[in-house]
This record gives C-alpha cells, structure tokens and sequence, in this order.
C-alpha cells in the first residue's frame, strides 16, 4: 500500500457531518448534487433568498415608506390594485405593496429571533441531558415532555395571553413552545454520539466535558437541527401571523402579515384585495420553507439517497 | 519486571430492571477479574463477544466505575487518586479503537486530532505542537501531508495509523488495543500489527491486546488470558496456552482455528449458546456448553495454578 496515496472518495460516499469538511471546490460540487436532486428544494431555496432579500432591502425598495407608519391618505382609500398601488390601498389609503413587503421584514424578525431563542435554550439543554445521563436527563427531559404535550400554537396562544399582547412576548411564547423539539433532536444524536470512539478517546484521555461537548459532540450533531431550523421557520412564521391575527402579537399600526389580514377581514366581501397578498405571502413563505426543508432531510437521510 | 498494572478481584454489574416494578437483576459482564500486566509485555485478552472484554477494558479506562475489586497502576490505586494523579493516570493510558470509522471525529483535521492529546497535556505552543503531530504521523508511516486532511480522505488503515498516533502522542505506560485490526482487511491487517510491534520494540510500550482473533494475539502476545462470561478461565504463556491448551473452552476455541496441516475440515463446533450474562450459573459457566462436563461442575471452581514451579492457571474441576 502506497501510504502516500490520497484517497478521495466520490461525493456520495460521504453523507452526514462531513459537509463543512469538504474543500471548497468539493463542497460546491455538494451544493450542485443537491439542488440537482432535489428541484422542489431549489424552488424553495430561491424564494427564500428572494424573500430574505426584500425584508433587509424592504425600507430602500418600497414605494411608500411612510404608509408603512402612521401617515394616512384617507382621499385614496380601498383602491383595488393599479400601476401605483399594486396591491391596492387599506381603509386608511396606505399601500398595501409597501405594507406587505415591510411585513416580510417584520416576519423574517419573529421567526429569526424567535428561533435564535428556542435554539438557545434547546440545545444546551439537550446536549447536558444527553452528555450527562441519569437524573440530569430524566429532570430535562419530563420538563421539556411537559412543554411538548401542548399543541405549539395553543401553547403559544396561552403564552402570549399571559404575557400581554406585543411583538416581543410574542417572540418569548414562540420560543417557549418551540425549545422542547430541539432539546429532544439534540439529546438523541448526543446519546448515539457519546459511544463513538473520538468521544470516548477524548474522555479517557482526560478532555475536560465542556470541551468534549464543544469539540466533538455539538459539530456532529448539528445536521438534523439546521434541517429542524429550516422547516421550524416557516411554522413559526405562520404562528406569529396566527397570534397576530388574534390580537396576540403585532399591533397596529405596524404591517405584520396576519395582523393586516384581522382588519382586511372587515373589507373581506367588498375589496379582496386586502386580504389575498399578505395571505399570499404568508403561504408562500411558509411553502418556501417546507420544500427547502423537506429537500434538506432527504438530503440528509442516507436512506432517501439515491432512490 | 514490575508489575505496570495489576486488576484484583475486578467486578463489573450493570443493573437490569424488567417493567417498573420488576426485580433488579445484574449482568455480570466482568465477574472476580484478577490478572496483572509487566512492564513491556503484550498481555492478551481472548474471548467471544460479549464476554466481558470490552467491559474490562472501559473500567481500565475509567469510562465505568467497578462495582467491586481494584486496580493498581504504577502502584497506585485508580480509583482513589488525587487530582493530579488522576491527569497523570489519563496521560498515561491510552487506548487504540476497534473501528477506525468511528474512533476519529470527522469534524476535524488530522493534525487536530492528533494534536488533542497533546493541547490536554502538554504546554506547547502551535508550532511546536505541528512539529510534534508531523513527527507522529511519520512514526505511524504516514506522510505528514496528511497533517491538514479530514478522516474522510482516509482509508480505514490510514485511520487507524491517526488512532495509534494519537495513542502514542504522549508516551503512555499503558496502551489498551481493543481489537485494533478487527475492522481492516487482511493485507491492512498485518501492517498495522507490525506497526504495533515495531513501536513497543522501540518505545518499550506495555499493550493490553484485546482481541478475539487468537492468530493475532499469536503474533503479538506474551502473555494470554481466555475470558469466557466475565471470568477469565485460562491464563499463562502465550506459547505454553498455544501447544497445549487445558480448560475445555480454550481447547474448543484453538480448534476452530484451521491450521495448514489440517485435512479433517469438519470443525468442531460450540454447541449452544452462551448462557445469559443476567445472573450466570452458579458453578462452572462453560458447563452448558462443555462435553466432559460433570456433576461436579455446578459448584464453583476458583483459577488455579497447574502445578507449582508454572504460571499456568486454569480454571476447571477436571483439571484439579
């Protein structure tokens, strides 16, 4: 055997948690293998972009910044859909293009940050509970089984409820609901990961815990949460219009989707034009979402692979 | 020589409990374990799977605590050491994988692999530290080009020349090869055993060599014990064990190694199945399986020497 022989093998080979090991050149040929694979997921993956693009771009690409606050044109209201207002105006005279491209930036904030924090509080709790064992695991995990017995959106609804309406308790009972699903993924790769060699050699060598867990078991475990992350994105962009739409979340004047849909369901029969574009972009989001996400797990799964 | 590490009276139990209420049972995976590895020797541990070798070997390392019995490394207890002894003992134990696959993080480069050992012990600075992994690499027969490559760009032997790196990386007293070539071809399998050689004949390394593959522990081995069910029922000379093996167990196992004389290719075979580990038999635990087996066999026989002036030790009523 030639031991200065590299080996390199295909692509394929090769599935879960070598991604980020890849050389660059490799990694693209990874990037292309999947969307190639997977054209649903490319489909998502580009509204997405073009979704993230308009909420950073929002306040520089709208016709209107000011309808977006306060400022009223009560002599233009309920305009159906023309060449200077293309999704027509609200009662108040405001256009509903500017109001709803705003809103993407509003949503992509609650689900970021919503997210961020359910992230936040599920892994550690997932990786102490599956690293440590024993009563560690049990407390963690019937707490988070506690939270998991709860429909999400109920959850949030009483949440949100108990915490008074706004944007920010909003974002609080989202990620209150949602840190038990991470905590459990995050458990079961870190009991499966704890029997392997690296993290056992780590451990007899004397690696204090902390940089067990850091080193070797959080980057192995990572796939199946970035997987979670992108199809969780758009369930909870769905719940925050959920929450708003009720009154729980956003309040006027501010363009969140499901809240700009209450009030367009006043105008519903007569201007449909009010409801139908923030509905249709929060469903398109949402499906943005899903298709990435499901393009992802498939990815992911060796089982899926191939077939 | 001096005794490097001497296991006394070791007992392993889990704790088994069926349904909520159930009863706790035990499973005796390591049961009454005595036997103590010199400095510089290959020490053996054969047997089947699920006898308990992997058992010993994790309690060696420290990744369980015995239930019973202890162990004393460069005479001193394991099991009640201070704190810097303790990172002493870590340095100076180290363990080589069964499979390469997964004995290696796929998250992090060679060098940083070989490097951990190293950042945990030792304080070096980066360039140092390189100058160290490319000189182990080297040692292992790998090109220290390798140095900033991932597992994956590795063959399953390559990879196990990076586990046997980071094992040697700090000069440990004591390396525990847990079946070390189980996972490799044949052709991969011989290099990596010379390796192993090469490197105790030139670091005077001490190997506990845990294997079921007794034509390996042949080659490496001077020492040998057999491990039937968490016991140990043969040990001695490697070379003694091999011309005439004793225990019935130990025969059994030799003879279902073919040799190149052989023409009779009917093999004996193991009759039966080992019996659970979850509460063992009583007496003898290779009874079920054993044709000369006799009533006496159900009371318990403790290892015994086989005559005086030898180190041989077996553990049967027919032999006493």
């Amino acid at each position: 055997m030639d031991l200065k022989t590299n080996i390199t093998p295909p692509p394929s080979m090769e599935k879960i948690g070598s991604k980020s090991t890849l050389s660059n050149s490799a990694f693209l040929a990874e990037i292309r293998y999947f969307f190639k694979m997977n054209k649903l997921a490319f489909l998502g993956f580009i509204i997405i972009v073009t979704l993230i693009l308009l909420a950073l771009l929002a306040p520089l690409i709208i016709p209107y910044p000011n309808d977006v606050a306060l400022e009223t044109h009560v002599e233009n209201k309920l305009q159906p859909p023309s060449a200077d207002h293309w999704f027509g105006t609200d009662e108040l005279g405001r256009d509903l293009f500017s109001r709803v491209i705003y809103g993407t930036r509003v949503s992509f904030q609650i689900g970021l940050i919503a997210i961020g924090l359910a992230v936040l509080i599920g892994i550690p709790l997932g990786l102490i509970a599956g690293y440590f064992g024993r009563w560690v695991d049990e407390v963690i995990m019937r707490i988070s089984d506690v939270f998991l017995s709860f429909p999400p959106l109920l959850l949030s609804i009483a949440i949100a409820a108990l915490l008074g309406p706004s944007l920010t308790n909003l974002m609080i009972a989202i990620s209150i609901s949602w840190w038990p699903w991470y905590t459990r993924l995050i458990r079961g790769q870190v009991v499966s990961l704890r029997e392997r060699g690296f993290v056992e050699a780590a451990q007899a060598m004397g690696v204090p815990s902390w940089k067990v867990i850091a080193r070797h078991i959080l980057p192995n475990s990572m796939a199946p949460v970035i997987v979670q992350i992108s199809m969780d994105f758009g369930s909870i962009i769905l719940t925050a219009a959920s929450l708003s739409f009720l009154g729980l979340g956003a309040q006027p004047p501010l363009p969140e989707w499901g809240l700009l849909i209450n009030i367009g369901r006043n105008f519903f029969l007569t201007n449909w034009w009010y409801v139908t574009f923030p509905g249709l972009f929060i469903f398109i989001s949402v499906m943005a979402f899903n298709l990435f996400g499901d393009g992802l797990r498939d990815y992911l799964d060796p089982k899926t692979r191939d077939s | 020589m001096s005794e490097l590490i001497e296991v006394k009276n070791l007992k392993k139990y889990f704790p088994v409990r069926k349904g909520l209420f159930g009863k706790k049972h035990f499973v005796h995976a390591v049961d009454d374990i005595t036997f103590s590895i010199k400095q510089g020797e290959c020490f053996g541990l054969v047997g089947e799977s699920g006898c308990g070798k992997s058992t010993l070997s994790r309690t060696i390392l420290r990744s369980y605590n015995p239930t019973e019995g202890t162990i004393t490394f460069s005479n001193k207890d394991l099991f009640s050491l201070n704190k810097q002894d303790e990172k002493q003992s870590r340095k100076d134990i180290q363990m080589v994988f069964q499979d390469p696959y997964w004995s290696v993080n796929p998250k992090m480069t060679i060098g940083s692999i070989i490097e951990e050992p190293i950042v945990t012990h030792l304080k070096l600075t980066k360039k140092e530290r390189e100058a160290e992994a490319k000189r182990l690499l080297h040692e292992v027969g790998l090109s220290p080009d390798f140095y900033s490559r991932y597992p994956h760009q590795l063959s399953g032997g390559q990879r196990q020349r990076v586990g046997i790196a980071r094992a040697i990386a700090l000069n440990p007293k004591l390396i525990i090869l847990d079946e070390p070539t189980s996972a490799l071809d044949m052709s991969v399998q011989a290099q990596i055993l010379n390796l192993l050689k090469d490197l105790q004949r030139s670091k005077g390394f001490t190997y506990l060599f845990i294997s079921h593959d007794l034509s390996v522990i042949k080659h490496m081995c001077s020492r040998l014990a057999v491990m039937y069910l968490g016991e140990i029922v043969e040990m001695g000379e490697a070379s003694k064990i091999f011309k005439k093996p004793e225990h019935p167990y130990t025969k059994l196992l030799f003879n279902s190694l073919p040799t190149l004389e052989q023409t009779d290719f009917t093999l004996s075979m193991f009759e039966g199945e080992m019996p659970k580990a979850i509460d063992p038999p009583k007496g003898c635990r290779f009874a079920s399986r054993c044709k000369y087996a006799v009533d006496a066999c159900s009371k318990k026989q403790e290892l015994f020497f086989i005559n005086e002036e030898s180190s041989h030790q077996v553990r049967c009523h027919l032999l006493k």
